[in-house]
């Protein structure tokens, strides 16, 4: 093996690196908010929020949680497959902020069980 | 975020040039200085952006490590088993080709397990609780097998003794409260200062170095050196108490007899899949198996997936770069090393190696120092493989799987 061909998989995966970090950086942009200071101006912002699970609405596809800390806001989780949290689970949410009846709700992308 | 996450990588490769050429700098200390200031920088920037730093560091340092090894015969804990063969070939005026042969282990290592990684998480979650109850058993035989492959009554009895007595000395260091980096007098010690001193002993001179540009290695060697580098370097970076010098260890018992460029190789790629598959298990098992990952645990939390990609992308990314500055310093380390009175750059490494046992581990570390020269210069005496020395990290391990 020379060197030439090593320094072009270098630059090869440099670059394959760039473009992953390029589109993944966006996607992983979510600063952690505190609830109280959520409002509507981040309508549509990927988010992060850390709390204690209030309330749980359990339905067939999907579950509405109140997570609080101690203000609430409301988070909609889609399921996909089984979802099991309860009363006074400490959850980290990742997800974007929506809106519903003039208050801001987040829609659930990760839901981490701490 | 991705011009803060480059600011980040670009710097982070930048202290990897000093953390790599530099005996004794490890990452584990330049991670948890970056710790106890963490709050300062997250005042402006993010925990990702940090993670980003480190990984670059770490894997830019698994890249250039190998240069003080072989250049200097002063090598951190990974690359101890490459001290030798790489010394040989620097005395054959071959030490360039002996680095490249570790970039070609740690570049194209890092392409593979990074393509693997999809197929690693599940694997690493069902085999996990199976092999972690054996591991300690595993071990064991390993180094019974290494101690009788020896050849003849004597060589096995050197074999044995050389393991017990590096084992016990691990077993005392390790125990020892308050005891900082005992790694670096203990590895630099039993690998190091005993080869130079050996050296020293023997009047040895460093040819003139030749810039290779083609090295042939037979692609079944090849294969079987990445392979063994990809497999042990992943199991090290599961089980817990194990470093890249026992992942050599395994790799060569793995391959059987390989020729000195295979294990080259096979050791420039255990560090870097070490490093990087640490992030997988970091992910799936959520426990940190080296200092740098302790410190990307402690910043960024919960580690996501997309958390995962943008440390592998910046892995990638930093193991180009990382291959451009290693060629460029080892071609600087060939013009001046001919020029250069070799026992007194041995003498002056030794001093140095003494000077920063001394500032990082006291006086303690400096009698750990002399102990384990005494311990590493055995095995050059009588002719058996200096890797049975690895006992001193090897025997804690298999105690604290097994007891």
């Amino acid at each position: 093996m020379d060197e030439k061909t090593l320094l072009k998989i270098a630059i090869i995966i440099s670059i394959v690196g760039l473009a992953a970090l390029f589109f993944v950086s966006s996607k992983v942009e979510t600063e952690e908010k505190i609830i109280d200071n959520i409002d509507m101006t981040d309508i549509e912002k990927d988010i992060r929020i850390r709390g204690i699970v209030s309330d749980v609405v359990d339905l067939e596809k999907v579950m509405i949680l109140e997570v609080s800390q101690p203000k609430a806001i409301t988070v909609v989780v889609f399921k996909d497959g089984n979802i099991s949290l309860k009363e006074g689970d400490i959850v980290r949410i990742t997800g974007s902020v929506d809106e519903y009846e003039g208050e801001p709700e987040i829609i659930a992308d990760e839901i981490i069980k701490e | 975020m991705f011009y803060e996450l480059l600011i980040a990588l670009v710097l982070g490769c930048f202290v990897g040039i000093f953390t790599g050429l530099i005996p004794g700098v490890h990452v584990n200390l330049v991670s948890l200085l970056l710790l106890s200031m963490s709050g300062y920088f997250l005042g402006f920037t993010t925990p990702l952006v940090l993670c980003v730093f480190i990984v670059a560091l770490s894997v830019t340092h698994t890249f250039l490590d190998a240069i003080p090894s072989i250049f200097l015969g002063a090598p951190d804990a990974d690359q101890v088993l490459n001290v030798l063969p790489g010394h040989k070939m620097l005395m054959e005026g071959r030490g360039f080709e002996a680095v490249k042969l570790t970039v070609i282990g740690s570049l194209i290592s890092l392409i593979i397990i990074i393509s693997i990684i999809p197929l690693m998480i599940p694997l690493v979650k069902w085999i996990y609780p199976i092999i972690s109850s054996y591991i300690g058993w595993i071990l064991m035989g390993i180094m019974i097998f290494m101690i009788l492959k020896e050849t003849g009554v004597r060589g096995k009895f050197w074999s044995f003794y050389i393991f017990m007595i590096s084992g016990i000395l691990g077993i005392i260091v390790f125990s020892v409260p308050n005891f900082e980096q005992p790694l670096l007098p203990l590895l630099s010690g039993m690998f190091g200062i005993s080869t130079l001193l050996m050296s020293l002993n023997s009047e040895s001179k460093i040819p003139e170095q030749r810039i290779t540009n083609e090295i042939k290695i037979p692609k079944k060697n090849m294969i079987k050196a990445l392979g063994a580098s990809v497999f042990s370097g992943s199991l090290i970076g599961v089980f817990p108490g194990l470093g890249a010098a026992q992942a050599a260890v395994i790799g060569s018992q793995l391959t059987g007899k390989i020729c000195t460029y295979s294990f080259m190789i096979l050791v420039g790629g255990i560090n870097t899949v070490n490093f990087v598959f640490s992030l997988v298990t970091l992910l799936v098992l959520d426990k940190a198996r080296n200092g740098a990952i302790v410190v990307v645990r402690e910043i960024i939390g919960v580690m996501s997936v997309n958390g995962l990609i943008v440390l592998l992308a910046a892995a990638l990314i930093a193991g180009g770069i990382a291959t451009f500055l290693t060629f460029g310093i080892t071609r600087i380390f060939c013009k001046i090393m001919s020029k250069i009175n070799y026992r007194v750059m041995c003498i002056c490494v030794i001093v140095f190696v003494a000077i920063m046992v001394l500032y990082f581990s006291n006086w303690i570390g400096m009698s750990v120092l002399l102990i384990s020269t005494a311990i590493g210069i055995i095995p050059a005496v009588t002719g058996v493989g200096r890797s049975n020395a690895m006992g001193c990290l090897i025997l804690p391990v298999i105690l604290y799987f097994i007891l």
